[in-house]
């Protein structure tokens, strides 16, 4: 029964976010088809640790290298500002790494983050993003340290887009994006950390923006 | 770059770059088959994860043991024990069944603990040489003669199924102090934080036992 429960409220978790997504959209939609565009993003990202512990031997846990995935909405606004408004999301295993070398895979780990922001162009082929939003743990089973469930957190990333002339002509680009937020779950309180860590995150990819070319 | 923006920068670094201390994981009682830490140790490895357990359809003791996968699950917060019930007892490396008669389904009693009930966990052998169990390991529950009211025995049941698993992931003693669930007659309805913090350790500390084929 409580597992049930537990996988009710990470669909509920999941229809929430692609709800949230889907009426940004269709918010922005009219505006963008006459003044905004909207970008896609698909890279990989690395996170930091987001546990320490100590049991006998030293180790960590932390995200494997992970597929990230963004889809950004911008609207102009006075000159060289845009708002931004983006859902990303990556996926990857969670896992234990010992300090003795070896690593164990823990559950399978999704993190969706909605955000908005403000962009502007640093010179003609670079612009510079900062965004604020909440990202959201999503593990595939509500186990161990994700026993209560997948907890929420303040987030806040910073983007900058290199588009060297060459690509700019197919609307292309190389996002490189930071972001930062403070990790604890139930889990971790019950077994006696008091404070959340902060986790580090950084992704590396190619950005489209359709119809952005000459 | 302007005083504010840097501080501002200096601040989100110094956010991110929180590392809560490791909690300390102390009060562990001894968990070796003789209790005094120079006897054989035993845990199941991550490539045997889930641990199988086939459970006797009678009286609701598949609920019990669920619950008891539940319960240990959650003490191990770091993935290193999950558990399944499978329905073919020949491909099982846990079994648990009734002794003989399986008790009545009601809502457990809570009023204070009544030694209702007992249970014993056995493996079949141990190599000599090779030093690895032998056959699936075999839990019993077995209800006393008294005036007990079904309420109390199902109470019993469940603390002694949660005791007799825990024999099963490795905790081959008794724990010595009542509080525990891990004490020869459980008095508690779930582990402790010596029981918690005795799992842990048991399960990052190298086995002298290997478990069985399957």
């Amino acid at each position: 029964m409580i597992r049930l429960d537990a996988q009710t409220h990470r669909r509920a978790d999941a229809q929430v976010i692609a709800s949230v997504a889907v009426l940004l959209g269709a918010a922005l939609a009219p505006c963008l088809s006459a003044q905004g565009a909207f970008s896609i993003f698909a890279g990989v990202r690395r996170s930091s640790v987001l546990v320490h512990d100590q049991i006998v031997n030293s180790f960590d846990v932390r995200p494997a290298l992970a597929p990230a995935f963004s889809v950004t909405a911008a609207l102009p606004l006075d000159l060289p500002w845009r708002a931004s408004a983006a859902l990303d999301v990556s996926t990857s295993e969670l896992r234990r790494e010992d300090f003795g070398g070896g690593t164990q895979a823990i559950t399978h780990l999704t993190t969706a983050a909605l955000t908005v922001g403000l962009s502007r162009s640093l010179s003609p082929w670079l612009s510079g993003s900062l965004r604020i939003g909440a990202i959201k743990y999503l593990p595939s089973q509500d186990l161990g340290l994700f026993q209560s469930g997948g907890p929420f957190f303040p987030f806040a990333q910073i983007a900058f887009d290199v588009m060297p002339p060459f690509a700019t002509r197919y609307g292309l680009g190389l996002e490189v994006n930071a972001d930062v937020h403070k990790f604890i779950t139930d889990a971790l309180r019950t077994e006696g950390f008091t404070e959340s860590r902060g986790v580090v995150r950084v992704a590396l990819g190619l950005s489209w923006t359709p119809g952005s070319h000459p | 770059m302007n005083p504010r923006r840097t501080l501002s920068v200096a601040l989100l670094l110094a956010a991110a770059c929180t590392t809560p201390d490791a909690p300390s994981h102390t009060g562990a009682y001894a968990f070796d088959s003789n209790g005094n830490g120079s006897g054989n140790v035993f845990h199941w490895p991550a490539d045997r994860l889930p641990v199988r357990f086939w459970v006797d359809p009678r009286g609701n003791l598949n609920a019990l043991v669920q619950n008891a996968i539940d319960v240990w699950q959650d003490q191990l917060i770091y993935g290193e024990f999950t558990g399944v019930i499978v329905s073919d007892s020949a491909h099982a490396d846990v079994q648990f069944v009734w002794a003989d008669t399986a008790a009545p389904t009601v809502p457990p009693d809570e009023g204070p603990p009544v030694p209702a009930c007992g249970g014993l966990t056995q493996n079949d052998s141990v190599g000599a040489n090779d030093h690895r169990i032998y056959g699936a390991l075999h839990s019993s529950i077995n209800l006393l003669v008294g005036s007990f009211t079904p309420g109390q025995v199902e109470a019993c049941v469940r603390r002694t199924v949660i005791h007799e698993m825990g024999h099963t992931l490795g905790i081959l003693a008794e724990a010595p102090d009542s509080t525990d669930i891990m004490f020869p007659t459980p008095k508690v309805p779930l582990p402790s934080p010596a029981d918690r913090t005795t799992i842990q350790i048991r399960y990052h500390t190298t086995p002298t036992l290997l478990p069985p084929i399957r």
